[in-house]
Protein backbone atom coordinates (compact mmCIF):
# COMPACT_ATOMS: atom_id res chain seq x y z
CA UNK A 1 0.00 0.00 0.00
CA UNK A 2 1.50 3.49 -0.58
CA UNK A 3 2.35 5.93 1.78
CA UNK A 4 0.14 8.55 -0.06
CA UNK A 5 -3.16 6.31 1.16
CA UNK A 6 -2.44 7.04 4.51
CA UNK A 7 -4.65 9.98 6.88
CA UNK A 8 -2.41 13.28 7.54
CA UNK A 9 -2.82 13.85 11.26
CA UNK A 10 -4.96 16.81 12.54
CA UNK A 11 -5.10 17.42 16.49
CA UNK A 12 -9.00 16.44 16.49
CA UNK A 13 -8.45 13.04 15.06
CA UNK A 14 -5.29 12.96 17.72
CA UNK A 15 -7.60 13.60 20.46
CA UNK A 16 -10.18 10.95 18.73
CA UNK A 17 -7.41 8.37 19.55
CA UNK A 18 -6.16 8.93 22.73
CA UNK A 19 -9.77 9.35 24.33
CA UNK A 20 -11.38 6.62 22.32
CA UNK A 21 -7.83 4.99 23.32
CA UNK A 22 -7.88 5.44 26.95
CA UNK A 23 -11.46 4.64 27.49
CA UNK A 24 -11.45 1.18 25.86
CA UNK A 25 -7.85 0.83 27.44
CA UNK A 26 -10.06 0.60 30.64
CA UNK A 27 -12.44 -1.10 29.88
CA UNK A 28 -9.88 -3.80 28.27
CA UNK A 29 -8.16 -3.90 31.33
CA UNK A 30 -11.71 -5.00 33.61
CA UNK A 31 -13.57 -6.94 31.34
CA UNK A 32 -10.90 -7.88 28.94
CA UNK A 33 -11.94 -6.73 25.76
CA UNK A 34 -13.93 -3.51 24.49
CA UNK A 35 -12.50 -0.28 22.19
CA UNK A 36 -12.41 -1.91 18.63
CA UNK A 37 -15.78 -1.46 18.11
CA UNK A 38 -15.68 1.95 18.42
CA UNK A 39 -11.67 2.40 17.39
CA UNK A 40 -12.39 0.92 13.70
CA UNK A 41 -15.38 3.04 12.95
CA UNK A 42 -14.16 5.81 14.30
CA UNK A 43 -10.99 5.49 12.34
CA UNK A 44 -12.72 5.13 9.14
CA UNK A 45 -15.26 8.82 10.16
CA UNK A 46 -11.72 10.48 10.20
CA UNK A 47 -10.68 9.35 7.08
CA UNK A 48 -8.41 5.83 7.36
CA UNK A 49 -9.22 2.99 4.84
CA UNK A 50 -11.02 0.02 6.31
CA UNK A 51 -8.29 -2.73 5.43
CA UNK A 52 -5.76 -0.16 7.35
CA UNK A 53 -8.03 0.59 10.75
CA UNK A 54 -8.91 -3.07 11.33
CA UNK A 55 -5.36 -3.37 10.57
CA UNK A 56 -3.79 -0.47 12.63
CA UNK A 57 -6.61 -1.73 15.49
CA UNK A 58 -5.01 -4.89 15.61
CA UNK A 59 -1.36 -3.25 15.96
CA UNK A 60 -2.36 -1.28 19.21
CA UNK A 61 -4.54 -4.30 20.49
CA UNK A 62 -2.02 -6.99 20.75
CA UNK A 63 0.69 -4.87 23.08
CA UNK A 64 -2.19 -3.55 25.47
CA UNK A 65 -3.28 -6.85 25.61
CA UNK A 66 0.31 -7.73 26.09
CA UNK A 67 0.18 -5.19 29.31
CA UNK A 68 -3.12 -6.14 30.59
CA UNK A 69 -2.36 -9.40 31.07
CA UNK A 70 1.11 -9.03 32.99
CA UNK A 71 -0.64 -6.67 34.73
CA UNK A 72 -3.58 -9.07 35.88
CA UNK A 73 -1.12 -12.06 35.84
CA UNK A 74 0.49 -10.22 39.19
CA UNK A 75 -2.75 -9.31 40.94
CA UNK A 76 -2.80 -13.89 40.22
CA UNK A 77 -5.97 -13.67 38.01
CA UNK A 78 -4.61 -15.12 34.43
CA UNK A 79 -4.74 -18.70 33.80
CA UNK A 80 -1.96 -18.43 31.20
CA UNK A 81 -2.60 -22.37 30.19
CA UNK A 82 -6.08 -22.06 29.18
CA UNK A 83 -5.58 -18.70 27.51
CA UNK A 84 -3.27 -20.47 25.32
CA UNK A 85 -4.90 -23.06 24.71
CA UNK A 86 -7.89 -20.43 23.94
CA UNK A 87 -6.02 -19.04 21.59
CA UNK A 88 -4.99 -22.37 19.69
CA UNK A 89 -8.31 -22.66 17.98
CA UNK A 90 -9.17 -18.74 18.27
CA UNK A 91 -6.83 -18.28 15.49
CA UNK A 92 -8.33 -20.87 13.27
CA UNK A 93 -12.04 -19.89 14.23
CA UNK A 94 -10.65 -16.21 13.08
CA UNK A 95 -9.17 -17.61 9.71
CA UNK A 96 -12.41 -19.53 9.01
CA UNK A 97 -14.56 -16.30 10.00
CA UNK A 98 -12.56 -14.51 7.80
CA UNK A 99 -12.99 -16.93 4.83
CA UNK A 100 -17.12 -16.31 5.60
CA UNK A 101 -16.99 -12.81 5.22
CA UNK A 102 -15.21 -12.98 2.26
CA UNK A 103 -17.75 -15.19 0.81
CA UNK A 104 -20.60 -12.98 1.75
CA UNK A 105 -18.63 -10.07 0.55
CA UNK A 106 -18.23 -11.34 -2.82
CA UNK A 107 -22.07 -12.93 -3.17
CA UNK A 108 -23.65 -9.64 -1.76
CA UNK A 109 -21.22 -6.60 -1.96
CA UNK A 110 -19.93 -4.56 0.77
CA UNK A 111 -23.25 -3.85 1.98
CA UNK A 112 -24.28 -7.65 2.30
CA UNK A 113 -21.26 -8.26 4.43
CA UNK A 114 -22.34 -5.47 6.91
CA UNK A 115 -25.77 -6.87 7.53
CA UNK A 116 -23.97 -10.02 8.14
CA UNK A 117 -21.57 -8.15 10.99
CA UNK A 118 -24.68 -5.66 12.10
CA UNK A 119 -27.01 -9.02 12.40
CA UNK A 120 -24.37 -11.18 14.14
CA UNK A 121 -23.61 -8.60 16.59
CA UNK A 122 -27.31 -7.99 17.49
CA UNK A 123 -28.17 -11.58 17.96
CA UNK A 124 -25.30 -12.43 19.73
CA UNK A 125 -24.87 -9.65 21.95
CA UNK A 126 -28.56 -9.41 22.77
CA UNK A 127 -28.59 -13.38 23.88
CA UNK A 128 -25.19 -13.19 25.65
CA UNK A 129 -25.70 -9.56 26.97
CA UNK A 130 -29.01 -10.35 28.31
CA UNK A 131 -27.79 -13.73 30.31
CA UNK A 132 -24.53 -12.02 31.47
CA UNK A 133 -27.06 -9.28 33.21
CA UNK A 134 -29.65 -11.32 34.61
CA UNK A 135 -26.76 -13.46 36.39
CA UNK A 136 -25.05 -10.19 37.49
CA UNK A 137 -28.77 -9.00 38.51
CA UNK A 138 -29.00 -12.85 40.76
CA UNK A 139 -25.78 -12.14 42.30
CA UNK A 140 -26.51 -8.41 43.38
CA UNK A 141 -29.85 -9.44 44.50
CA UNK A 142 -29.04 -12.90 46.59
CA UNK A 143 -25.64 -11.78 47.68
CA UNK A 144 -24.26 -14.81 46.75
CA UNK A 145 -20.63 -15.38 45.83
CA UNK A 146 -20.47 -16.83 41.92
CA UNK A 147 -20.63 -20.30 41.03
CA UNK A 148 -20.62 -22.68 38.53
CA UNK A 149 -23.59 -22.82 36.28
CA UNK A 150 -25.55 -26.23 35.74
CA UNK A 151 -24.13 -26.18 32.36
CA UNK A 152 -20.42 -25.60 33.91
CA UNK A 153 -20.71 -28.51 36.46
CA UNK A 154 -21.86 -30.75 34.23
CA UNK A 155 -18.84 -30.50 32.04
CA UNK A 156 -16.51 -30.21 34.59
CA UNK A 157 -18.12 -33.74 35.44
CA UNK A 158 -17.41 -35.25 31.98
CA UNK A 159 -14.14 -37.17 32.24
CA UNK A 160 -12.96 -38.35 28.63
CA UNK A 161 -9.67 -40.63 29.07
CA UNK A 162 -6.67 -38.58 27.65
CA UNK A 163 -8.10 -35.14 27.30
CA UNK A 164 -8.60 -34.36 30.75
CA UNK A 165 -6.54 -30.75 31.58
CA UNK A 166 -6.44 -29.04 35.02
CA UNK A 167 -6.27 -25.31 34.40
CA UNK A 168 -4.75 -24.26 37.87
CA UNK A 169 -5.08 -20.60 38.36
CA UNK A 170 -8.72 -20.63 37.32
CA UNK A 171 -9.13 -23.94 39.69
CA UNK A 172 -10.92 -26.28 37.08
CA UNK A 173 -10.29 -29.58 35.45
CA UNK A 174 -12.14 -29.85 32.31
CA UNK A 175 -11.89 -31.90 28.86
CA UNK A 176 -9.52 -29.91 26.16
CA UNK A 177 -12.73 -31.24 23.79
CA UNK A 178 -14.56 -28.16 25.54
CA UNK A 179 -11.86 -25.94 25.88
CA UNK A 180 -11.43 -26.15 21.59
CA UNK A 181 -14.62 -25.41 20.43
CA UNK A 182 -15.05 -22.39 22.79
CA UNK A 183 -11.56 -20.72 21.56
CA UNK A 184 -12.81 -21.86 18.00
CA UNK A 185 -16.02 -19.44 18.78
CA UNK A 186 -14.33 -16.74 20.00
CA UNK A 187 -12.02 -16.54 17.04
CA UNK A 188 -15.10 -16.60 14.81
CA UNK A 189 -16.49 -13.95 16.48
CA UNK A 190 -13.64 -11.98 16.62
CA UNK A 191 -13.46 -12.17 12.74
CA UNK A 192 -16.89 -11.04 12.39
CA UNK A 193 -17.75 -8.13 15.02
CA UNK A 194 -13.65 -7.55 15.98
CA UNK A 195 -14.26 -8.38 19.89
CA UNK A 196 -14.03 -12.23 20.36
CA UNK A 197 -14.23 -11.52 23.94
CA UNK A 198 -18.03 -11.02 23.93
CA UNK A 199 -18.18 -15.16 23.47
CA UNK A 200 -14.68 -15.99 24.80
CA UNK A 201 -15.16 -14.33 28.16
CA UNK A 202 -19.00 -15.61 28.97
CA UNK A 203 -18.01 -19.01 27.54
CA UNK A 204 -15.13 -19.37 30.02
CA UNK A 205 -17.78 -18.72 32.58
CA UNK A 206 -20.93 -20.20 31.74
CA UNK A 207 -19.06 -23.16 29.48
CA UNK A 208 -15.77 -24.08 31.71
CA UNK A 209 -17.45 -22.49 35.32
CA UNK A 210 -14.42 -20.14 35.89
CA UNK A 211 -14.73 -17.32 37.66
CA UNK A 212 -15.13 -13.85 36.09
CA UNK A 213 -12.36 -12.19 37.28
CA UNK A 214 -10.01 -14.77 35.55
CA UNK A 215 -12.18 -15.00 32.57
CA UNK A 216 -12.08 -11.52 31.81
CA UNK A 217 -7.83 -11.69 32.71
CA UNK A 218 -7.29 -14.65 30.51
CA UNK A 219 -9.04 -13.23 27.51
CA UNK A 220 -6.17 -10.73 27.19
CA UNK A 221 -4.10 -13.64 26.47
CA UNK A 222 -6.13 -15.07 24.02
CA UNK A 223 -6.53 -11.02 21.99
CA UNK A 224 -2.85 -10.84 22.61
CA UNK A 225 -2.23 -14.10 20.51
CA UNK A 226 -4.63 -12.96 17.67
CA UNK A 227 -3.57 -9.49 17.47
CA UNK A 228 -0.09 -10.59 17.22
CA UNK A 229 -1.00 -12.73 14.35
CA UNK A 230 -3.41 -10.36 12.64
CA UNK A 231 -1.49 -7.83 12.69
CA UNK A 232 1.37 -9.85 11.25
CA UNK A 233 -1.11 -10.93 8.46
CA UNK A 234 -2.03 -7.09 7.66
CA UNK A 235 1.65 -5.78 8.18
CA UNK A 236 2.27 -8.02 5.05
CA UNK A 237 0.47 -6.53 2.69
CA UNK A 238 1.74 -2.74 4.46
CA UNK A 239 -1.92 -2.24 5.83
CA UNK A 240 -0.06 -1.01 9.27
CA UNK A 241 -0.27 2.86 10.42
CA UNK A 242 2.15 3.04 12.77
CA UNK A 243 1.06 6.31 13.52
CA UNK A 244 -2.53 5.90 14.78
CA UNK A 245 -1.79 2.37 16.33
CA UNK A 246 0.80 3.97 18.95
CA UNK A 247 -1.85 7.15 19.39
CA UNK A 248 -3.80 4.74 20.08
CA UNK A 249 -1.72 2.95 22.20
CA UNK A 250 -0.54 6.07 24.09
CA UNK A 251 -4.22 6.64 25.76
CA UNK A 252 -5.08 2.81 26.17
CA UNK A 253 -1.69 1.78 28.44
CA UNK A 254 -3.13 4.29 30.78
CA UNK A 255 -6.33 2.53 30.30
CA UNK A 256 -5.65 -0.87 30.90
CA UNK A 257 -3.13 -0.43 34.16
CA UNK A 258 -6.66 1.55 35.23
CA UNK A 259 -9.07 -0.63 34.41
CA UNK A 260 -6.60 -3.64 35.92
CA UNK A 261 -6.30 -2.06 39.57
CA UNK A 262 -10.07 -1.38 38.96
CA UNK A 263 -10.82 -5.13 39.26
CA UNK A 264 -9.04 -5.89 42.72
CA UNK A 265 -11.13 -3.33 43.87
CA UNK A 266 -14.77 -4.01 43.18
CA UNK A 267 -16.64 -6.77 43.65
CA UNK A 268 -16.73 -9.42 40.89
CA UNK A 269 -19.91 -9.39 39.43
CA UNK A 270 -18.93 -5.95 38.71
CA UNK A 271 -17.31 -7.38 35.97
CA UNK A 272 -20.49 -9.13 35.00
CA UNK A 273 -22.81 -5.49 35.02
CA UNK A 274 -19.85 -4.17 32.68
CA UNK A 275 -20.26 -6.77 30.41
CA UNK A 276 -23.58 -6.59 29.69
CA UNK A 277 -24.10 -2.80 29.97
CA UNK A 278 -21.68 -2.82 27.32
CA UNK A 279 -22.91 -5.72 25.00
CA UNK A 280 -26.52 -4.44 24.84
CA UNK A 281 -25.78 -0.66 24.63
CA UNK A 282 -23.43 -2.40 21.11
CA UNK A 283 -26.51 -4.57 20.11
CA UNK A 284 -29.09 -0.94 19.88
CA UNK A 285 -26.32 0.30 17.72
CA UNK A 286 -26.10 -1.94 15.55
CA UNK A 287 -30.00 -2.87 15.16
CA UNK A 288 -30.18 0.80 14.02
CA UNK A 289 -28.42 0.65 11.19
CA UNK A 290 -29.84 -2.74 10.28
CA UNK A 291 -32.70 -1.02 7.80
CA UNK A 292 -29.66 1.05 6.20
CA UNK A 293 -28.26 -1.81 5.10
CA UNK A 294 -31.72 -3.86 4.17
CA UNK A 295 -32.23 -0.39 1.60
CA UNK A 296 -28.91 -0.46 -0.07
CA UNK A 297 -29.37 -4.27 -0.64
CA UNK A 298 -32.88 -3.44 -2.29
CA UNK A 299 -35.17 -5.08 0.46
CA UNK A 300 -36.39 -1.76 2.32
CA UNK A 301 -36.48 1.70 0.87
CA UNK A 302 -35.55 4.67 3.66
CA UNK A 303 -34.78 8.26 2.50
CA UNK A 304 -30.91 9.24 2.26
CA UNK A 305 -31.28 11.82 4.96
CA UNK A 306 -32.50 9.04 7.25
CA UNK A 307 -30.05 6.42 6.50
CA UNK A 308 -26.80 9.29 6.99
CA UNK A 309 -29.22 10.18 10.56
CA UNK A 310 -30.02 6.14 11.75
CA UNK A 311 -25.32 5.98 10.64
CA UNK A 312 -24.93 8.87 13.06
CA UNK A 313 -26.57 7.50 15.81
CA UNK A 314 -25.79 4.65 15.48
CA UNK A 315 -22.13 5.46 15.92
CA UNK A 316 -23.45 7.90 19.06
CA UNK A 317 -24.63 4.41 20.84
CA UNK A 318 -21.29 2.88 20.03
CA UNK A 319 -19.99 6.19 22.19
CA UNK A 320 -22.37 5.49 24.59
CA UNK A 321 -21.64 1.92 25.56
CA UNK A 322 -17.97 2.42 25.79
CA UNK A 323 -18.99 5.87 28.03
CA UNK A 324 -21.23 3.64 30.10
CA UNK A 325 -18.90 0.64 30.76
CA UNK A 326 -15.78 3.05 31.99
CA UNK A 327 -18.80 5.37 33.97
CA UNK A 328 -19.83 2.05 35.92
CA UNK A 329 -15.86 1.19 36.13
CA UNK A 330 -14.66 3.99 37.97
CA UNK A 331 -18.54 4.71 40.24
CA UNK A 332 -17.33 0.98 41.35
CA UNK A 333 -13.80 1.87 41.52
CA UNK A 334 -14.66 4.97 43.61
CA UNK A 335 -16.89 2.53 45.99
CA UNK A 336 -14.42 0.43 46.33
CA UNK A 337 -12.03 2.84 47.81
CA UNK A 338 -14.22 4.17 50.20
CA UNK A 339 -15.23 0.77 51.39
CA UNK A 340 -11.56 -0.10 51.71
CA UNK B 1 9.59 6.43 36.41
CA UNK B 2 11.37 9.27 35.26
CA UNK B 3 13.60 6.73 32.74
CA UNK B 4 10.25 4.94 31.60
CA UNK B 5 8.91 8.47 30.68
CA UNK B 6 12.03 9.43 29.34
CA UNK B 7 12.00 6.37 26.85
CA UNK B 8 8.35 6.74 26.07
CA UNK B 9 8.95 10.33 24.83
CA UNK B 10 11.72 9.32 23.09
CA UNK B 11 9.93 6.80 21.05
CA UNK B 12 6.94 8.90 20.12
CA UNK B 13 9.55 12.27 19.22
CA UNK B 14 11.56 9.85 17.11
CA UNK B 15 8.45 8.64 15.78
CA UNK B 16 6.67 11.85 14.75
CA UNK B 17 9.70 13.52 14.14
CA UNK B 18 10.96 10.99 11.56
CA UNK B 19 7.14 10.43 10.32
CA UNK B 20 7.04 10.05 6.20
CA UNK B 21 10.58 8.25 6.62
CA UNK B 22 8.94 5.77 9.08
CA UNK B 23 5.33 5.58 7.04
CA UNK B 24 7.41 5.04 4.12
CA UNK B 25 9.68 2.00 5.54
CA UNK B 26 7.02 0.51 7.81
CA UNK B 27 4.39 -0.22 4.85
CA UNK B 28 6.89 -1.92 3.09
CA UNK B 29 5.99 -5.75 2.42
CA UNK B 30 9.04 -7.09 1.04
CA UNK B 31 12.12 -9.03 3.06
CA UNK B 32 11.41 -8.49 7.01
CA UNK B 33 10.11 -4.89 6.76
CA UNK B 34 6.70 -6.57 7.98
CA UNK B 35 8.32 -7.16 10.97
CA UNK B 36 8.65 -3.31 11.83
CA UNK B 37 5.45 -2.39 12.98
CA UNK B 38 5.47 -5.32 15.19
CA UNK B 39 8.98 -5.00 16.81
CA UNK B 40 7.78 -1.05 17.21
CA UNK B 41 4.73 -2.25 19.10
CA UNK B 42 6.86 -4.30 21.64
CA UNK B 43 9.31 -1.38 22.33
CA UNK B 44 6.67 1.04 22.79
CA UNK B 45 4.65 -1.02 25.23
CA UNK B 46 7.90 -1.93 27.06
CA UNK B 47 8.65 1.50 27.50
CA UNK B 48 4.91 3.24 28.09
CA UNK B 49 3.74 -0.07 30.00
CA UNK B 50 6.26 1.28 32.52
CA UNK B 51 5.28 4.08 32.74
CA UNK B 52 1.99 3.98 32.90
CA UNK B 53 2.09 1.47 35.75
CA UNK B 54 4.00 4.44 38.00
CA UNK B 55 1.72 6.70 36.77
CA UNK B 56 -1.08 5.77 38.92
CA UNK B 57 1.03 4.32 41.24
CA UNK B 58 2.49 7.73 41.96
CA UNK B 59 -1.19 8.87 41.90
CA UNK B 60 -1.89 6.88 45.15
CA UNK B 61 -4.11 4.43 42.30
CA UNK B 62 -3.67 0.99 43.55
CA UNK B 63 -4.68 -2.64 43.74
CA UNK B 64 -6.12 -4.22 46.74
CA UNK B 65 -4.11 -6.71 47.98
CA UNK B 66 -5.86 -10.63 47.26
CA UNK B 67 -8.49 -11.37 49.56
CA UNK B 68 -6.52 -14.47 50.99
CA UNK B 69 -3.47 -12.24 51.60
CA UNK B 70 -5.98 -10.21 54.04
CA UNK B 71 -7.08 -12.91 55.28
CA UNK B 72 -4.25 -14.42 56.19
CA UNK B 73 -2.57 -11.31 57.72
CA UNK B 74 -6.52 -10.76 60.06
CA UNK B 75 -5.38 -14.54 61.10
CA UNK B 76 -1.28 -13.38 62.02
CA UNK B 77 -3.10 -10.53 64.41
Amino acid sequence: MSSEAFIALEFHSVAFLLIVGFIGGLVSGFIGSGGAFVLTPGMMSLGVPGLVAVASNLCHKFPKAMVGAWKRHQYGQVDIKLGLWMAATASLGMWWGAGIQQDIRRLYGEAGSNLYVSLAFVIVLTIVGLFVLRDAVKIYRSGARETASKLAQWVQAVEIPGTMITFRVAQVRVSVLFVLPLGFATGLLASIIAVGGFVGVPGMMYVLGVSSLVASATELVIAFVMGLGGTFKFALGGFVDIRLAMLILLGSLFGIQLGAIGTTLVKPFMIKVVMATVMLIVAVSRALVVPVYLTQLGAMAIEQATMTLLNRISFGFMLLALASGAFIIVGAMVRGYRHA
Amino acid sequence: MLLSGAATALCYGLLFAYETDVMATFTRTDGWYPTLPVLTAFVFSLAHGAFTGYFWEVLGVRARPPRQEVASQEVQE
